[in-house]
């Protein structure tokens, strides 16, 4: 073989089965130009196991540059399967944009008969959804499955993927039963993704085996009673918080969860309507993640008691978006003139209305984040409050929202630098 | 874990370490905790219970050679310290794959071999990277590749995709010009066989002649048929010699155009078809500046009406650059006589084809 001019061939002498996995980290268009590297690099690439059609033709700079970038995505998609050797375990397929649709039923069925582990069928926003064609769910070796702005439609005797772990559905048609069908018969889901899904009402999880759990979109009701190994759940409503959804039903019986982040309009209004209170401690929750619109006393009990029942608690992060113009009583309205540190002193209600032993809940408490326009008294209170509780407080992030007054933010910060801390470590940042 | 029990244990933690050997037959003994973090040592050491004295230290594959097990030991030693932030993992990491691409082009061989996942994870990422955006001749300078392919061989596997839709509608567009040439030349040389073909005997001519308004039209006659013998003689001289040269021409400009395709072939991603492949599209070589917008032409005959209709814009668009070269090769052609009408059609299309065909096999 003839020799580089300047030495040895490096990277050659690497294993093939390594040279395939780096060339799997490359966009499928990078990785079939090794071919007129060098004679041993010739084939390389048609043995990678997973292919990346990333479609960087829409890169305008590229197609100045190279008017070949101003190809047929799905032909070439068509001629690398030809060209491809051995199993096909990834198959990522990002923007579907120059390709017809009908063609992916066809690159459906050829992969998942090629061992297929990892499918990612990101269609663009254009065009009709890419409805999954029915092979996919005769593909008992699926391990992760991420679908965006497709129509998800299970076939007669669907048996189940027996080995999915990793679902992801975004902006996708799914149906309550399609998705309640799909989820009970993967008895091995560790994770569900649904985000902006079309469709769903009333969803039911019955995931014996589901670790995590996010949620983002307009629905009705959650029901997840079979997951007890839940670790962390994700819910946010687009549209606000339906009237009949109860936070408790949700959470009941997930005593393993250790990041619980909950967002939406009126999430405030959730919380409030627990019937019940906490009864169970979740001993394992480190991560709580709220985000409200405005706190009212109700909310600060009821955020209260899920800290209470949260003794472990490590990071809070608690994001208020009030409005500036909210029907609320004028008192509540947090006064900032000069003479504000004089009038304004800390009430310490919260101390008051929670027990003594719901003190004990921030033992472990050691990182805050709190997000505010700080409008209003309560916001303050809960910032002095953690101050004054938590003892072993590191880091305690605060972020003045929607403020372009600086003599009122330098005033709210010298007010918040003011409290007393119980935590001799703890630190203030501002944003 | 509390202090008391860190103090019981942590005399008999510093004290075991683990022997390894490498291929050279040197060997070193280390931690056992940051030997432990190699799954491949960790291994060793509890199914066949190596490691614990020098007689009986852990072969190391071949592939990790005594600097590079120092690097990776280095690996191990920063991330088997529990309690470290990503920050400062990735922070570590970015600084410790700094190194020249033979050697970290080993190290990725080594971990692989050590089974260290996330190490060959690291260092395949870095390889990528410079992989990735880079020319071939770029790649071929990093990692010292011999650039042993023959040009031949680097446009191969744009031949591969020979079937594409803008080659079918390129060899279309040729075979409408073709065509339209034809009948043109047709059409010209119906007039000049009409003046060629003029064979009337003398008697006939006489009696033209004798007849009544026949005299203007006689000399046209003869002045034509001068014309035209000065023709044929012209073409006696250029199928002696001229049409050698033509062909030698026509071969070398050939060559030329294959040379610049295949120079440009390596800044085109190898899957996609290069016009200048195709044997028909030699025009688009020779007419550099032309640019078609080749964007959607998922074509097949009798598709969606809007397809077809940007795809008829396009070709008239290409006729029409075309046409403005045709005018002269007409000219060319059609001045060499009827005879010679026929060669560079031929030329233009199987012959080319042929030459094409052969060079690709070659």
């Amino acid at each position: 073989m003839e020799q580089h001019p300047r030495g040895v061939d490096r990277i050659s002498s690497i294993p093939s089965v390594l040279l395939h996995r780096i060339l799997c980290l490359l966009p499928i268009r990078e990785a079939a130009r090794t071919s007129i590297l060098s004679r041993q690099w010739r084939y390389i690439w048609t043995f990678i196991p997973t292919l990346n059609f990333v479609n960087d033709s829409k890169s305008k700079k590229k197609r100045k540059k190279n008017p070949l970038y101003n190809c047929n995505w799905g032909q070439i998609i068509d001629k690398v399967l030809l060209l491809h050797n051995g199993p096909i375990f990834g198959f990522h397929l990002q923007n579907t944009l120059e390709i017809n649709i009908d063609d992916i039923d066809q690159w459906v069925v050829f992969i998942t008969k090629r061992g297929l582990q990892q499918l990612t069928i990101h269609c663009s926003c254009s065009g009709a959804p890419y409805k999954l064609h029915s092979s996919l769910f005769l593909c008992s070796s699926l391990v992760c499955l991420k679908l965006v702005l497709c129509e998800f439609q299970i076939p007669i005797g669907f048996v189940g993927f027996c080995s999915l772990k990793y679902m992801s559905l975004k902006h996708v048609y799914v149906s309550d039963e399609a998705l309640e069908s799909v989820v009970s018969k993967s008895p091995f889901l560790k994770q569900l993704v649904l985000e902006k899904c079309r469709g769903l009402s009333f969803i039911n999880v019955n995931a014996p085996e589901l670790l995590s759990f996010h949620i983002v979109g307009e629905f009705h009701d959650i029901k997840m009673n079979h997951s007890p190994n839940l670790k962390h759940l994700r819910i946010c409503w687009d549209y606000g918080v339906p009237q009949n959804c109860m936070l408790n039903r949700v959470l009941k019986g997930k005593t393993k969860l250790q990041s619980l982040c909950l967002a939406g309009a009126y999430i405030e209004d959730l919380l409030d309507r627990m019937a019940e209170r906490f009864l169970t401690t979740y001993d394992y929750l480190k991560v709580l993640n709220l985000s409200v619109e405005s706190l009212c006393i109700d909310t600060i009990k009821e955020i209260s008691f899920l800290l209470r029942s949260s003794p472990y608690l490590e990071a809070l992060q608690l994001k208020i978006s009030n409005d500036p113009v909210m029907e609320c009583e004028e008192s509540r309205i947090l006064e900032i003139d000069v003479d504000m540190e004089a009038k304004y002193e800390i009430r310490g209600f919260l101390w008051k209305t929670l027990e003594c032993d719901s003190i004990t809940c921030l033992g472990c408490l050691r990182r805050v984040e709190i997000q505010s326009p700080f409008t209003y008294m309560e916001d303050m209170e809960i910032v002095a409050f953690l101050l004054q509780h938590a003892e072993v407080l590191n880091v305690l992030h605060i972020k003045i929202s929607e403020c372009e007054n600086k003599d009122r933010q330098l005033r709210i910060v010298k007010r918040l630098a003011s409290f007393p801390r119980a935590s001799p470590h703890a630190k203030l940042f501002f944003k | 874990m509390s202090e008391n029990e860190m103090a019981i244990i942590k005399p008999e933690v510093m004290k075991s370490f683990i022997w390894l050997q490498t291929a050279d037959g040197s060997i070193q003994q280390v931690e056992e905790e940051v030997a432990m973090f190699c799954p491949f040592i960790c291994r060793e050491i509890l199914q066949s219970g190596l490691g614990s004295s020098k007689n009986y230290a852990i072969t190391l594959p071949p592939r990790v050679n005594p600097s590079i097990l120092s690097l990776i030991l280095d690996y191990c030693r920063f991330h088997q310290v529990p309690g470290r932030s990503n920050k400062e993992r990735k922070s570590f990491d970015e600084r410790f794959i700094r190194i020249d691409t033979k050697r970290l082009c080993e190290l990725t061989s080594a971990a692989d071999s050590l089974q260290l996942k996330p190490l060959v994870d690291l260092t395949s990422r870095a390889l990528a990277r410079m992989i990735e955006g880079k020319t071939p001749e770029e790649i071929r300078e990093t990692f010292h590749l011999p650039d042993d392919l023959t040009e031949e061989e680097k446009l191969e596997p744009l031949r591969n995709t020979s079937d594409d839709p803008r080659i079918r509608l390129l060899n279309r567009l040729y075979a409408r010009k073709r065509k339209e040439l034809k009948e043109r030349a047709k059409l010209k040389s119906v007039e000049v066989e009409v003046a060629s073909v003029d064979d009337r005997s003398v008697d006939d001519l006489l009696s033209f002649i004798n007849g009544g308004d026949g005299d203007s039209k006689g000399i046209k006659g003869t002045k034509q048929k001068k014309k035209n013998r000065r023709r044929k003689d012209q073409l006696k001289d250029q199928s002696s010699n001229g049409v050698g040269n033509h062909q030698i021409d026509e071969e070398n400009n050939k060559e030329s155009n294959l040379r610049t395709s295949s120079q440009t072939s390596e800044d085109r991603s190898v899957f996609l078809p290069s016009p200048g492949r195709n044997p028909n599209s030699q025009c688009i070589d020779d007419q550099s500046s032309l640019k078609v917008d080749f964007e959607d032409l998922d074509i097949d005959d009798g598709l969606d009406p809007v397809m077809k209709e940007k795809l008829d814009r396009e070709v008239e668009d290409f006729a029409r650059r075309l046409n403005s070269d045709w005018p002269e090769r007409m000219q060319e052609i059609l001045s060499s006589g009827p005879e010679r009408r026929l060669v560079p059609m031929s030329m233009n299309g199987d012959a080319s084809m042929r030459r094409y065909t052969r060079l690709g096999r070659t």
